[in-house]
């Protein structure tokens, strides 16, 4: 991919004569074995799709989890209620690794401060994580670059939001945006398809159908995964989102219309 | 002769009471009660109370905050007039504290540092709500070696309007909407329930609308009757007002000229 090589990207912190880091461009091209991932803000909340790739006949879809939770707690009527969520593209034991840092982030900051943390304010701290690498083994707790890019996506007091970080530790405030191995057709799509006036149910069939036209497989409700975060009021009024998994019977209808 | 022996009567009583005088200190200072355990744990005090009195009021749209400026040792001894026990934190938070100056002083630092750091990591200014529970957090996290202070926090919360929060020494919290603290505070919160919480009005009186000018007189007319019968409170009240969309307003008002 690179014509120049050479021995500027062995090194993860040395810079190349051209003022490149090799490395970490390699981990940003690392993000494009992974599986697709879809993020949509609309103005009735936020809608994550990931395609999950089975490599064999006998592995358990069911297992894979692409999207996963990063704040939740328990409402006024014991009904669990999620804040933020993030997917992923990109090495999977990466991923963990920045997930629980979320993770642990939006506890911490709920603990403090008793409120839920901003969708902004926990990208911002997994992109702090995204650049502590280095040969060093005693600050650096990480040897690499992580080879993920995440879609953050939530609703807090701002709304909803939807961020886009990629292993340069970049993270940038999307409307809509596509990870993983066919994001450059998928990302076509949606600047073609995207306007700001969406409904969900138009964003949900918007992203299955992208997903359709870009993955290799054909797209069924075990191979996808979506989760829609709406606005909701918590026990104190305040604005936070309300986390819901789309079913396999909703998602084969929708499928079956495509 | 008679005068004489006049004389050695009085000599003899004056003796004899500072001999009973003698024996009811020594009886006071070492109580057979007392162990020479207990004794050992008397020696030495980490706390100190320097005496004063703060008080807090919130309406719809201000806060007040007020305290006077005298610090006294054992309550008698005044170290200064000019003490000041109300930290104004920033636009909208004002910290005001009554015990041990040492812990005073120490906590106040604790929460510039955090509001600090705070204003980079989440690129705003802390709301008086959320340095509330970081307040009670860090107040909780000192549970068996407490700060020796009696503190209440406030100013204009996020949606614009009055906050009181009141405190123990160990972090427990309630938002209220006036609140006392220090030597005077069983003099101060009697009145206040009277005028601000009507709490001995009966039913179908007028209840007078709780005006920033209303706060204001009954917070001065609180600290004239407390400087009036608590030795340990009095020189200045140190009057701060919040008011929402408007910066803080410090004064100055002399107490008890006479």
């Amino acid at each position: 991919m690179f014509l120049t090589r050479s021995e500027y990207d062995r090194g993860v912190n040395t810079f190349s004569p051209e003022g490149r880091l090799f490395q970490v461009e390699y981990a940003i091209e690392a993000v494009k074995l992974g599986s697709t991932s879809i993020g949509i803000k609309t103005s009735e909340g936020v809608l994550l799709a990931a395609e999950k790739r089975s490599t064999s006949k006998l592995m358990v879809n069911d297992a894979i989890e692409k999207i996963s939770k990063v704040d939740q707690h328990i409402g006024e009527f014991r009904r669990y209620k999620f804040e933020n969520c993030v997917t992923f593209a990109g090495l999977i034991a990466d991923s963990r690794t920045l997930v629980e840092r979320a993770q642990i982030e939006a506890q911490n900051f709920w603990f403090t401060y008793n409120r839920k943390i901003r969708v902004e304010d926990v990208t911002q701290s997994v992109a702090n994580l995204a650049l502590q690498f280095g040969d060093d083994d005693v600050k650096a707790s990480m040897s690499r670059p992580f080879g993920v890019a995440m879609l953050f996506a939530g609703v807090d007091q701002e709304g909803a939001k939807l961020f886009h970080l990629d292993p340069s530790g970049t993270f940038i405030d999307c409307k809509a945006k596509s990870i993983g191995a066919a994001s450059d057709g998928a990302e076509q799509n949606l600047k073609e398809q995207y306007h700001d006036a969406l409904t969900i149910k138009e964003a949900l069939k918007m992203a299955l159908a992208i997903l359709k036209q870009v993955m290799e497989e054909k797209l069924n409700s075990a191979n996808v995964e979506v989760v829609v975060i709406k606005p909701a009021v918590d026990g104190k009024g305040r604005p936070i989102g309300e986390f819901t998994r789309v079913s396999n019977e909703e998602l084969d209808t929708v499928i079956t219309s495509l | 002769m008679a005068s004489f022996t006049g004389i050695t009567a009085v000599a003899n009583a004056t003796n004899d009471m500072a001999t009973f005088k003698q024996a009811m200190k020594d009886v006071a200072a070492h109580p057979e009660w007392l162990s020479s355990r207990q004794v050992e744990r008397q020696r030495w005090n980490p706390y100190s109370m320097e005496g004063g009195s703060t008080c807090a009021i919130s309406g719809e749209n201000f806060a007040i905050v007020a305290s006077d400026t005298r610090m006294t040792q054992n309550d008698i001894n005044i170290l200064t007039r000019d003490a000041e026990k109300i930290h104004v934190l920033n636009d909208s938070i004002i910290l005001t504290t009554s015990g041990f100056y040492g812990d005073v002083l120490q906590l106040k630092k604790v929460l510039q540092s955090r509001l600090h750091k705070y204003r980079f990591d989440y690129r705003a200014d802390m709301s008086v709500d959320l340095c509330a529970e970081l307040l009670s957090r860090n107040l909780y996290y000192r549970r068996f070696f407490p700060y020796y202070t009696g503190a209440i926090l406030a100013g204009i919360d996020e949606n614009g309007k009055g906050a009181v929060f009141s405190y123990d020494p160990i972090g427990c919290i309630e938002r209220l909407t006036y609140s006392a603290s220090g030597a005077a505070e069983p003099m101060i919160i009697p009145f206040l329930d009277c005028q601000i919480g009507h709490v001995t009005l009966a039913e179908g009186y007028e209840r007078p609308q709780l005006t920033l000018e209303r706060a204001i007189s009954l917070m001065k007319d609180s600290f004239r009757g407390a400087a009036e019968r608590e030795i340990s409170t009095g020189d200045k009240i140190h009057l701060v007002i919040a008011e929402t969309g408007k910066p803080v307003v410090q004064k100055f008002l002399p107490l008890r000229e006479d």
